[in-house]
């Protein structure tokens, strides 16, 4: 008799959450199989089931025996717990005896059939919290579609509220604060007077640092030359015409001296594009050098001749500055060294992190740039300028001062409208306009009238949040949103921003409600840059962590080889990747099983792709299927599911349970120690995968970790930082081959994929609902399901495209809907 | 946006410009909303500044001769002179974390006894000055300025193999979250007053005044969105509108005090290429922020730890940090104890400039603690033993001085850091290492 004390953690859907109690396992029966396959969903609960699940035992707050299932539509939110379950495949627990797969598919089906038939008839479209605030990403989006200034206001804001693996969306974790409210008056004060190009307070110096483990030794952006090298390249709104100073600093290493002193190079001073100033740098340090190094005896300290270590740390990158006289607006500063075609003789040391830099490298290798300083303007020219941004706000300018109010009211209207993404009222067009009287008086002119007015605008609550007011007529216990709330929901949900005029223009003729032109509105916006854009950054940075990408720390005595380039062009391939698959409107399943990626140089070398040089990012057929292909096999994915210094299979597997099957697995129970056993020193090592069979030992790991743990090991042939590997930290040959809780056989990534792919409904479900929640700002509930399971069985004719699960949604009851005040 | 197209711009890169040049105010020039003006009349504000110098001390020149009352000033704490009475130098006191560099500032107020081990692992204790941040937390507008000369490290490791982190700052909010310390006065400046441009009356007031409006108005709309709400659907309308009242709270007590005339400083544009005139804004800043009760928390280097500046300006051209590696040659010594005395020197203005500010019943000077020195002595060695360390300021009414206390029994700077909370009025304890307090009001035989 064995007697397990907690079986919390024997629920990997997550939806059971309470009860712990003991259950006895007849070992006789361990292995036993099945005599009969059961033909109904009664037949399975009471072959499987039944034996923990009963009113007497009531195993994690769970009683089936009650239950009909054949009428599961009576109590979906139980019923679809166990679909749950029957479609991970994750229950009855290890060693107990269990359906095989076809079965598991089967039932599973046929209690969903009767659910969405239920839910069909009477459809529950769950209720979104009445005030969505809109978060920091929304915000610079708006801010970009109003004013037509691109400013990041993010670094400005509070951080969103988000839980991992969710979304920076949710309408109930998004809190308003003092702190928010104090941002926000900043904010729209600087938003608003860069936009109507006021000139600021006084001249400001902006400091643009390139981290230091960012390689400069290549072409670093688009906006600089070919034949560059290194350096940065700055968008920079240069708030009204006048003289501006760039200045740059060079890099230093630990002990302040400038790098690659040793010889010559130029380095050019652009503004967009152009050669401002061509200064040469290094090459003139005169004297004895600091010694290599200060360990041992010998000379007194270890620094050079006063004019050596003058020239390294104070004059080697004196007087690199130069005035510009941009118009105002956005403009491209950029600054890069020359590139040289020759390399030093001798043989490099390789590229090193931690001290970095090593000595030798430090006088012979290359000057970097460290920082570029904006400074201005000085003598500011006084007149006002065109810019994209006034042109977008000064639709008319008034004759005479007579003239002003009808301008303003113009100017006003017109970007309330969208700001509250509604008709404004008489009232609070002439309550802006008391505000354009009052910055006009202080201002002294129209323009900061106007300013006034817009700062104002953007402190409006109906600018901030998204208000859903019960419609008071509904007797229902649903109502369908107004045309309005619909096109806020959709604006929101593919650009992450407010409606454009047209879809307002639609909205306010009460056009939405016909499933042709909300489709066709769909396709218009899709089609439209943001879409893309806002999708790949809001939604899928989010679903796939690429947000965390650059939080990856990583043991640099294991992995020389990392650098910041690196992270940031993982995060890169994922984007383009996601964003070509998008734009594109290919079929999700791509995702998981393309033949193709986006590489640069650096990032083809760390994959194994040859024939690729430079540091822009191009579309690549994959030349090592077996190795590459698909979003499992990318760096962003690999590397944030590891440790500073190992693989870990249990992140790995997490993560495509999560959010590649859809599965979520719940938190260790309470009260285990979850340390692996300390690695002892001066034995052979053991592999993770020896180390890990202590969750397959403790059976209150064992019934998470036998669905968790065998999805990591088939990735083992990437390491921390996912590169491809045959070895593994142990130093022993990899075994990416593993066999999960249901007997299939994975090897690698090919097998892996072909278990996600298996039943081809099961990841265009986890995009569906992983896109569902996001779209509609709240977590999906088990009355969600039935919509999720329509919209993926509705798109399976399209091959699962995009634009049939985005159709499929925005056509939706829960997106379309709201359910009454319980 | 940045995205694809402007995505060669490093994100982070463009967050660290933007975040550098539109700063996070509290709010626009909302000036000293004097939070606690009433409270500090009737109690004293006890203020606490750390001014830390890197790279030890040419100790030779540092250590007073004669203990007790009886002491005399040494080559450098000689330009300190005018504050002799108020001045308490300890001897004999250890660094309680020494490694390299890296435990010099990294345990200075953490009283740490322990760090990281790559240079990816960033560990140590809360430290002393973010103990008292959060106890004046919800008295002044500020928590805690952290300052410093240097531009921050953001990646890399600086001593030995660890993290940049430590060398870099002396403050920690946590065990695992060292604080940037900001170099740019202009970051700075509108840290403090938001952006009007200046702490001039007329600005201050007339941003008061539109931000005042601008509230009413939003009230407004408020009260109405809340009666269109069901009940359960009026919690997020309460948060707004009880952020809104909190505001206007803050305003009004800014506008009680907007006749209050401080020293009018311009908003610097950034940082100035000149260490003395980089230091001198520093050191205003600190100032304002103090007299202005804005903060009562502030932690300073001189020098970010290993700093390599030289000094040609006083004829010392070598770098600091080799320099002070100077092998016990009597020479360099004589010339690293220029850098130390020229840095008290610097000091001293800074201290005649709090002595006659006046606060309440007496000056700034005689309301503040302030912790000096270095969390090493001997750089040659990377000695954490007897570290070159003095209490200045009146403490209110809590410091003793005119003292130098030798300690005879090795005790550890985190005690030292346990019994300045003690005096600072916010006992706690334990500070990192800490086995127990320091006697600096009866030490035996002084």
């Amino acid at each position: 008799m064995r007697r397990l004390t907690s079986i919390l953690a024997l629920f990997v859907g997550g939806w059971i959450a309470t009860a712990v109690s003991s259950v006895e396992i007849r070992a006789g029966q361990a292995q036993r199989t099945p005599a009969t396959t059961p033909s109904s969903p009664q037949a399975l609960v009471d072959q499987y089931c039944i034996t923990c699940h009963n009113q007497r035992l009531r195993t994690a707050g769970l009683a089936l025996d009650t239950l009909d299932p054949a009428h599961p539509s009576a109590n979906p939110e139980v019923w679809e717990r166990v679909i749950g379950k029957l479609r991970a495949q994750s229950m009855p627990p290890p060693g107990r005896p269990r359906p095989d797969a076809a079965t598991y598919r089967t039932i599973a089906t046929t209690i969903e059939r009767e659910i969405d038939q239920g839910w069909a008839a009477h459809p529950k479209p769950g209720r979104i919290g009445a005030v969505h605030r809109l978060n920091r990403t929304e915000y610079t989006n708006v801010v970009h579609d109003l004013f037509a200034l691109d400013l990041d206001v993010r670094p400005l804001l509070p951080g969103d509220e988000t839980a991992d693996g969710s979304f920076d969306n949710l309408a109930d974790a998004l809190s308003i604060s003092t702190a928010h409210l104090e941002r926000y008056l900043s904010v729209a004060r600087q938003v608003t007077r860069t936009a109507t190009g006021l000139p600021p307070t006084s001249p400001r110096i902006e400091t643009f640092d390139i981290p230091i483990h960012v390689l400069q030794d290549d072409r670093q952006s688009e906006d600089l030359p070919f034949g560059s090298r290194g350096g940065i390249a700055i968008p920079y709104n240069f708030p009204v015409q006048g003289e501006y100073l760039v200045k740059v600093r060079l890099q230093r290493q630990y002990q302040d001296y400038l790098k690659g002193m040793g010889w010559p190079q130029q380095l050019d001073v652009r503004l967009d594009g152009k050669l401002v100033k061509r200064f040469t740098v290094g090459g003139d340090a005169k004297g004895r050098p600091a010694a290599l190094s200060y360990a041992g005896d010998g000379e007194p300290g270890f620094a050079g001749d006063p004019e050596w270590e003058k020239y390294m740390q104070l004059t080697g990158d004196v007087g690199l500055e130069v005035r510009v006289t941009p118009d105002a607006g956005p403009h491209v500063v950029g600054v890069s060294f020359v590139r040289e075609l020759w390399e030093p003789e001798g043989l490099p040391h390789p590229p090193q992190r931690g001290r970095t830099i090593a000595n030798d490298n430090v006088y012979m290798g290359y000057a970097n740039v460290g920082a570029v300083q904006i400074g201005g303007p000085y003598k500011a020219a006084g007149t006002v300028q065109d810019t994209p941004s006034r042109r977008a706000i000064f639709v008319c300018q008034p004759r005479s001062q007579s003239d002003e109010h009808a301008c303003a009211t113009t100017i006003l209207s017109k970007i309330a409208r969208r700001a509250y993404r509604r008709p404004v009222t008489k009232a609070e067009v002439q309550g802006l306009l008391e505000f354009f009287d009052q910055g006009r008086q202080d201002g002294h002119n129209f323009d900061a009238g106007v300013q006034l007015a817009l700062e104002r605008v953007l402190v409006d609550p109906d600018f901030l949040l998204r208000v859903y007011r019960d419609q008071s007529a509904a007797k229902a216990d649903a109502y369908r949103l107004s045309d309005l709330e619909v096109a806020s929901r959709l604006s929101f949900f593919l650009w992450s921003s407010v409606p454009d005029d047209h879809l307002l223009d639609l909205a306010e003729g009460k056009q939405l409600a016909r499933p042709a032109a909300l489709e066709r509105e769909v396709r218009r916006m899709l089609a439209d840059p943001r879409a893309t854009r806002a999708l790949v950054d809001g939604f899928a940075a989010q679903w796939l962590n690429l947000r965390r990408v650059s939080e990856v720390v990583v043991d640099p005595d294991r992995y020389p080889t990392y650098d910041e380039s690196l992270l940031q062009a993982f995060e890169r391939e994922t984007e383009l990747f996601i964003a070509s698959n998008l734009r594109e409107d290919r079929s999700v399943v791509e995702l998981l099983n393309a033949n193709y990626t986006f590489v640069n140089e650096r990032l083809a070398r760390h994959y194994g792709i040859p024939g690729i040089y430079g540091s822009r990012f191009r579309r690549v057929a994959l030349p090592n299927p077996e190795q590459r292909g698909g979003l499992l096999a990318h760096g962003s994915v690999l590397a944030t599911t590891s440790y500073p210094d190992r693989t870990s299979p249990v992140l790995r597997g997490k993560f495509l349970l999560n959010n590649i099957l859809g599965l979520p697995s719940p938190p260790p129970p309470p009260g285990v120690d979850t340390n692996l056993a300390e690695v002892k020193p001066n034995v052979t090592p053991p592999t993770i995968r020896e180390r890990l069979a202590q969750h397959r030992t403790n059976p209150s790991c064992a019934s998470c970790h036998s669905v968790i743990d065998p999805l990591g090991f088939a990735l083992e042939h990437y390491d921390a930082i996912g590169a491809w590997r045959t070895s593994d930290e142990s130093g022993r040959p990899v075994d990416a081959a593993a066999s999960t809780l249901s007997g299939a056989q994975i090897d690698g990534l090919a097998g892996l994929r072909g278990l996600l792919l298996a039943e081809p409904e099961q990841f265009p479900r986890t995009v569906t609902e992983k896109l569902m929640a996001y779209a509609l700002g709240r977590r999906l509930e088990y009355y969600d399901r039935p919509a999720v399971r329509a919209i993926v069985r509705d798109a399976a004719a399209s091959d699962y495209r995009w634009s049939a699960l985005i159709a499929g949604i925005v056509k939706s009851p829960p997106f379309l809907m709201r359910g009454d005040e319980q | 946006m940045t995205f694809l197209t402007g995505k060669s711009l490093p994100r982070r890169t463009v967050l660290r410009g933007l975040g550098a040049s539109l700063s996070l105010p509290l709010l626009d020039a909302m000036l000293p909303a004097f939070a606690s003006r009433a409270h500090a009349a009737t109690t004293r504000a006890h203020r606490f500044l750390a001014f830390y110098v890197p790279n030890g001390m040419a100790m030779e020149y540092w250590t007073p001769k004669g203990e007790g009352r009886d002491f005399q000033l040494s080559p450098i704490l000689e330009p300190l002179a005018p504050f002799r009475n108020q001045m308490l130098v300890l001897s004999g006191i250890n660094a309680s974390w020494n490694y390299i560099h890296a435990g010099a500032s990294g345990s200075f107020l953490t009283g740490t006894t322990r760090g990281g081990r790559n240079e990816v692992e960033i560990l140590a204790d809360v430290s002393m000055d973010q103990l008292l941040a959060r106890h004046f937390a919800n008295e002044t507008q500020v928590a805690s300025l952290e300052l410093s000369m240097d531009a921050p490290a953001n990646a890399g490791a600086c001593t030995g193999i660890l993290s940049c982190a430590y060398t870099h700052t002396i403050s920690w909010r946590s065990a695992t979250q060292p604080l940037p310390m900001e170099y740019n006065p202009r970051a700075v400046f509108e840290r403090l007053f938001g952006d009007s441009g200046s702490t001039g009356r007329a600005e201050r007031e007339a941003r008061l005044h539109q931000q005042k409006s601008l509230l009413d108005s939003v009230n407004a709309k408020l009260a109405k969105l809340r009666q269109e709400l069901g009940v359960q659907d009026q919690a997020k309308v309460e948060q707004y509108t009880e952020a809104v009242r909190d505001i206007e709270r803050r305003i009004q007590r800014a506008e009680q005090q907007s006749n209050v005339e401080l020293p009018t400083l311009e908003q610097p544009q950034g940082v100035p290429p000149v260490f003395e005139d980089h230091l001198a804004l520093m050191f205003d800043l600190q100032l304002l922020a103090f007299q202005s009760d804005l903060t009562r928390v502030i932690t300073f280097m001189i020098g970010k730890e290993q700093s390599a500046r030289p000094y040609p300006q006083i004829g010392v051209p070598e770098a600091h940090h080799p320099l002070s590696h100077h092998n016990d040659v009597a020479e360099i010594i004589a010339r690293l104890s220029q850098i130390n005395r020229y840095h008290t020197e610097l000091f001293s203005k800074q201290l005649a400039k709090l002595r006659a500010t006046p606060d309440g019943d007496g000056s700034l000077l005689d309301h503040m603690t302030i912790m000096y020195g270095s969390g090493i002595s001997n750089s040659t060695r990377h000695s954490g033993q007897n570290l070159p360390l003095m209490l200045i300021g009146g403490g209110a009414g809590r410091l003793d001085g005119g003292r130098h206390l030798k300690y005879t029994d090795k005790p550890s700077i985190a005690n030292l850091l346990v019994t300045l909370m003690d005096k600072l009025d916010v006992p706690v304890e334990k500070i990192g290492g800490s086995t127990g307090k320091l006697p600096l009001d009866s030490l035996a035989g002084v």
